[in-house]
């Protein structure tokens, strides 16, 4: 239940999870309600109830209206996100660890031995989680989310660089969604909230025969502090708002915008490309670029038809960077 | 009947690599190489080698270099040496554009050495394109004589990162 789950088709617990979370506040769901929906003998409901209060789902049971959801626990299972899920296309199962190196890796090794697209794997905790090249990534246990999926995408390997694009307008769309307010993104692959970053994204792929790429995502959830320098330039969905957040409906919600925006990545990108301008961090701004051991300066513009930013220099020239570090120019 | 040495016959005249070139402005080609017995042509495109970065301006075509001349590569020197002289053994050839990168992190050894053994499936390099870090491997079996590219320079499509025998 906790650890592992499918989508297609879900689980008893991800059933009746499903059934409990489309009633919750407004109804009780009787067993033979849930029986029925969930496709399983009534007498089976009783011990599959017993097993998720195991896991910490606060459920009511009423003699005569039935179960009522009252509170789920603050851990990511597996179930209840495959429930939260259903009817995704791109979604096909959710491994939860409580604790591993990176999810990469472990995406990695789960498309090497020929895994389908659509795993996405989710750890409470990351012993080395990491950023580009090999930058350390804090995650701490339970306070944010730090998640892969495994991808194989059908268009050409040049243009797998739209993925970049796509996973942060699919994570700036879910947590504008969830918080309410904007989040912008920080080309190519950052998001800010305000003037920090709450979220980083690490792809890793494979060219080739059996070709895949691993989307990784680190978001700061509910920490309420950053240790050393990381004070000043991150930040989380709660700091910027105040407010604590269920994790497990964070990740839903990029997920489903990661779903919904998947198919559009070969023709309809455009779409997304726009999306992403509509939230850019740094349009309008004078900014820096390391680049191969060149530094490149200028006003940063609009992106290209593939993600690209172009940048206009000071003699009204402009260059289209795809690659480098960008950073805001201190003036 | 024109009186011409097969050698000739074979070979290019202007007007052709200006055709050539015209071709590759069209199709957003970089590099162009053709061989033929007594004959040998290698175009690249841009004197200034900075594949990552395309200007606004229309794609010029301007030092191309009939008969390889070493053009100024500012970027891949090793690269600029390489179209030089006919290349011995395998090379194994970038798939996209992109930054290069040797190891993993830059506190990681490199992922091959010169001298080292490969198999289709080793991992031979990165190249980082939108962040996104795409994992090179050999999709070839030899040894490891040549690394072309420096650790964290721009690489374009077609361009051959690593010879092996």
């Amino acid at each position: 239940m906790i650890f592992r789950s499918n989508l297609k088709p879900l689980t008893i617990d991800a059933r009746i999870l499903r059934e409990l979370r489309n009633a919750k506040s407004h109804s009780h769901v009787t067993n033979c309600e849930l029986s029925e929906r969930c496709e399983t003998q009534p007498g089976k409901i009783a011990s599959r109830i017993a097993a998720l209060r195991e896991a910490g789902y606060e459920i009511e049971e009423h003699p005569h209206f039935g179960f009522r959801l009252l509170a789920a626990p603050d851990r990511l299972i597996a179930d209840d996100l495959a429930a939260m899920l259903d009817g995704c296309t791109l979604v096909r199962e959710i491994l939860v660890f409580q604790r591993t190196d990176s999810t990469n890796d472990v995406a990695a090794q789960l498309s090497r031995s020929g895994s389908a697209e659509g795993a996405i794997i989710f750890a409470e905790a990351q012993s080395a989680g990491r950023g580009r090249l090999g930058r350390k990534w804090d995650s701490p246990a339970h306070e944010g989310l730090w998640f892969s999926i495994l991808l194989r995408p059908k268009i050409p390997i040049q243009e797998w660089t739209r993925l970049t694009t796509l996973a942060a307008v699919a994570i700036a769309q879910g947590i504008e969604s969830v918080i309410e307010n904007r989040a912008a993104i920080k080309w190519p692959n950052d998001i800010y909230l305000g003037d920090k970053k709450a979220v980083g994204i690490l792809i890793e792929s494979h060219a080739g025969e059996n070709g895949f790429a691993v989307l990784g995502i680190g978001v700061n959830v509910n920490q309420t502090q950053f240790p050393g320098v990381l004070a000043d330039r991150a930040t989380s969905l709660r700091q910027f708002t105040g407010h604590v957040f269920d994790r497990q409906l964070v990740a839903v919600a990029i997920l489903r915008e990661l779903d919904a925006l998947y198919p559009k990545m070969r023709d309809r990108f455009s779409e997304i490309v726009a999306a992403a301008e509509a939230r850019s961090y740094l349009r309008g701004r004078k900014i820096e670029c390391e680049f191969a051991g060149r530094r490149i300066c200028g006003v940063a513009e609009t992106l290209d038809e593939n993600g690209a930013l172009i940048l206009r220099n000071p003699d009204g020239s402009t260059v289209t960077l795809h690659s480098g570090e960008a950073t805001i120019a201190s003036i | 009947m024109r009186e011409t040495s097969p050698q000739q016959e074979d070979a290019l005249d202007l007007k052709e690599i200006k055709e050539l070139i015209a071709l590759m402005k069209k199709n957003d080609l970089s590099v162009f190489k053709m061989e033929k017995e007594g004959f040998k042509i290698t175009l690249k495109k841009g004197g200034d080698f900075q594949p990552m970065i395309s200007t606004a301006a229309p794609m010029h075509v301007a030092h191309a270099a009939p008969m390889a001349a070493p053009s100024a590569a500012a970027g891949a020197p090793t690269e600029a040496t390489a179209a030089a002289h006919v290349p011995s053994g395998k090379e194994i050839i970038s798939p996209m554009v992109g930054t290069f990168y040797t190891a993993a992190s830059p506190e990681s050894a490199p992922y091959v050495e010169v001298g080292q053994e490969v198999t289709a499936d080793t991992v031979v390099c990165i190249i980082e394109a939108m962040k996104v870090m795409n994992e090179i491997k050999a999709e070839m079996s030899g040894t490891i004589t040549e690394i072309l590219i420096e650790n964290g320079k721009p690489v374009q499509f077609g361009q051959p990162l690593f010879r092996l025998k």
